[in-house]
């Protein structure tokens, strides 16, 4: 047994075989959970709510049943006074998202956890309790106007990216929308310390 | 989980690593050397292993899933050093390896 | 001298001023923490870091180019095929990055439309540069890939190491093309986003430093081929066998579902094994050659990479991979310190015994030793120790007091950045930076200068067999 065992781990094939193995198993295991993923995140899935989910109001309240913390879609909720049709509100969400890009938000701020820890994350900033003093209209208004002329709250100030204001409600639809997706309970507590 | 049982668990697991680092060094050192040191000092790594696995088992508020990998861990932890060192003797004696430093390519 | 491997040289040391232009936009990345408003308006957090993380891809991967350019010759005896080309993409390489980073510095960000992802910012994590770009980079993999597949066609023959970087070169080249696409959906984007960045630096860049320090053995202390190349098996086998499903600890928060949870977790936590045994390996050769190499410093940064790489990703990351943990480390200075640490154990280090050991091969000396590479040595891994071990303590208090009790809003996040504990870790993280650009000042001096090692009364004995 232990002569087996020696000439087969001082065989290198032995380990080259085993390498190759290993990597094309692993492959297709990933490769298959990636299929089942990208399902369950496209948009409309329970995940992952549609674009027009910013025509409703969203919340994050503590969900006994997960003992986590979830998104919950409520009823009519508009932005900028206007009710997004499916296509419409797709469009708006994407031209948020090239604000995002163009503007690089995420080399500042995280979303859902990822990007740089200068500023906060936004993952929830639609619900932060900075904003929710405002209802959904007026709160849309607010953030939008902040965009475009960032006020200095405390020792960290955001800079002033020249947003414009047909910019500013696209990103902000944006973080309407990113703040309905399930992310598994973070932030955890996100707002429960102030008492939301 | 509370605020203070997160930090003192994340700092069990980076010590359990750490230890199992400390007895691969240590342990590799001493067959090396056969330094009585040495050899004291890979015990003590192996014993804090063995203790940081056990805090972690059984102090911490982890699910249990990963408290059977950790003990897992423990104990293929405690393997890799000597298996490994007696692949490496045995691969260098096939090739009858001389220890003397070399600048030139082979 | 092979022309391939003065191509060698020229990456190398094009290399070493972009992990200076790096070290130089992380000094000033940190000032921003420390000085409340500074620059604002005028040259923003962002750009600064922009520069700081993609100066780090830049070097890293020009200092593998220039190591795989300076061995490949060696390996198959022959000129490398294509060399003409790749020699014309290098400067194409360099004066793409010259042009990028003057557009970051004074254009910095373009309105939402098209034309800023091809042409100023497209504002992806690491993969900021312009989409035009991008396109340079992937040309200049593309015709390195047919510099390495190629030579080994046209000579009709490869080694192990050899075919194991060219099966690595293929899932590394290809994974480049999430450097393109922008995608609505966030949570689709950073899925695929980590398949680039974790595959990367946890997948291919492992297999291709692995290959690297295989080469770099063979040449520095005279190791066994065989030897070497059943080490490399091994050692691919557990790294990939690990790090391919690994990748699930980067999708626990992201909208994924949760059966990553368990999978990402579980990999991860097996992600330090390929590493232990890069350090019992390590010191198996340190000790076997009693700590002595001719080429020192190269010998010594060896050894930095393999307890590098295992502290910082192994240690640093075990600690944080847990979802339970994670949780809360998520998105904080934590993460930082994680990352810095492993960037620099498991690459920063390989890239540098490789530039010694090509600076000892190409001005024919026969070892290197002296003072310069120990002050070096020292300020870069106490400078890197330092900023690790501030970003560290930062970083827990944060995921405590802004994470778990604060519940991760503004104001939690805004109290966290004034909270003394934190303010001093930022203090610590810019001295540690100053101390690690000092270090990198002496590793340049020392490069340029660097004198050949005088044979010693212990080497001749050594050699007479004692």
């Amino acid at each position: 047994m232990a002569e087996l065992e020696q000439r087969y781990t001082q065989d290198p094939l032995f380990w080259r075989a085993g390498a190759i193995a290993t990597t094309i198993f692993m492959s297709m295991v990933l490769a298959a959970l990636t299929i089942d993923t990208l399902r369950q995140i496209t948009p409309g899935s329970p995940r992952v709510p549609s674009y027009d989910v910013v025509n409703n109001s969203i919340t994050y309240e503590f969900d006994p049943a997960r003992a986590e913390y979830a998104p919950k879609v409520g009823g009519e909720e508009l932005i900028f006074g206007h009710k997004y049709s499916a296509e419409e509100a797709s469009d708006l969400v994407g031209k948020g998202k090239l604000v995002i890009q163009s503007r690089a938000c995420i080399d500042c701020h995280t979303f859902f956890g990822n990007g740089a820890y200068y500023a906060p994350d936004l993952t929830r900033a639609w619900m932060d309790p900075v904003w929710m003093r405002y209802a959904g209209p007026k709160r849309a208004d607010k953030l939008a106007v902040f965009l475009m002329h960032p006020l200095r709250l405390g020792a960290r100030a955001m800079p002033d990216l020249h947003i414009q204001r047909d910019e500013a409600e696209a990103a902000v639809a944006y973080l309407k929308w990113m703040s309905s997706v399930d992310s598994n309970g973070f932030p955890d507590r996100f707002g429960a310390a102030s008492g939301q | 989980m509370t605020p203070s049982q997160m930090l003192a668990t994340a700092i069990l697991l980076g010590g359990f690593v750490a230890a199992a680092g400390a007895c691969g060094l240590l342990y590799c050192a001493a067959r090396i050397s056969g330094h009585k040191l040495l050899r004291a000092g890979g015990y003590v790594s192996y014993a804090a292993l063995c203790l940081i696995a056990f805090a972690l088992v059984a102090f911490t508020p982890l699910h249990v899933g990963w408290k059977v990998l950790i003990a897992a861990s423990c104990a293929v932890y405690l393997m890799i050093p000597p298996v490994t060192w007696r692949y490496l003797t045995r691969l260098h004696r096939e090739e009858k390896i001389q220890w003397y430093p070399t600048s030139s390519a082979r | 001298m092979y022309r391939s491997q003065r191509l060698g040289l020229k990456y190398l040391t094009a290399s070493t001023v972009m992990f200076g232009a790096m070290i130089a936009f992380g000094v000033l990345s940190s000032i921003y923490y420390i000085r409340p408003g500074f620059l604002l308006n005028v040259f923003n957090f962002s750009t600064a870091k922009i520069i700081h993380i993609d100066g780090l891809v830049i070097w890293l991967l020009m200092g593998f180019l220039g190591a795989i350019y300076w061995f490949l010759p060696q390996e198959l005896e022959r000129e490398v095929e294509g060399i003409a080309l790749a020699e014309i993409l290098f400067w194409v390489f360099c004066a793409a990055v010259a042009v990028v980073v003057v557009v970051f510095l004074f254009v910095q960000y373009g309105s939402a439309t098209e034309a800023s992802m091809w042409f100023i910012n497209q504002g992806r994590k690491y993969v900021e540069a312009p989409r035009w770009a991008a396109l340079g980079i992937a040309a200049v993999m593309g015709v390195f890939a047919f510099n390495v597949i190629g030579t080994a066609v046209k000579a009709r023959k490869s080694t192990g190491i050899l075919t194991v970087l060219i099966l690595d070169l293929v899932p590394l080249v290809v994974l480049y093309f999430d450097a393109f696409p922008e995608m609505r959906n966030m949570s689709q984007d950073l899925f695929w986003w980590w398949w680039l960045v974790h595959l990367w630096v946890e997948a291919t860049w492992e297999v291709l430093i692995g290959c690297i320090m295989a080469w770099t053995l063979i040449h520095l202390v005279g190791a066994s081929r065989r030897v070497v190349e059943s080490w490399l098996y091994v050692e691919v086998a557990l790294v990939l066998g690990t790090g391919i499903l690994g990748l699930g600890h980067h999708y626990f928060w992201i909208g994924t579902p949760r059966y990553w949870f368990a999978i990402g977790g579980f990999f991860s936590a097996l992600e330090p094994l390929p590493l232990l045994g890069m350090v019992v390996h390590a010191v198996y050769d340190a000790g076997s050659h009693h700590l002595r190499a001719a080429n020192r410093p190269a010998f010594y940064w060896t050894l930095a990479e393999a307890f590098g790489n295992f502290i910082g990703g192994g240690v640093w990351g075990f600690m944080m991979t847990l979802p339970q943990i994670n949780m809360y480390s998520h998105g904080t200075q934590w993460t930082a310190s994680h990352g810095h640490f492993a960037f620099w154990g498991a690459y920063g280090c390989g890239v540098i015994a490789v530039l010694y050991l090509a600076l000892e091969k190409s001005r024919g000396y026969e070892g290197i030793d002296g003072r310069a590479w120990k002050w070096s040595f020292a300020l870069l891994n106490i400078g890197m120790l330092g900023m690790v071990g501030a970003l560290l303590v930062a970083g827990m208090d944060q995921a405590f007091y802004e994470r778990a009790i604060g519940g991760s809003t503004w104001n939690a996040f805004l109290a966290m950045q004034g909270r003394p504990w934190f303010i001093e870790g930022m203090w610590t993280r810019f001295a540690s930076g100053l101390l690690f650009a000092c270090g990198y000042g002496i590793l340049v001096y020392d490069l340029l200068a660097a004198r050949p090692r005088e044979a010693t009364v212990s080497d001749s004995m050594a050699a007479a067999g004692s």
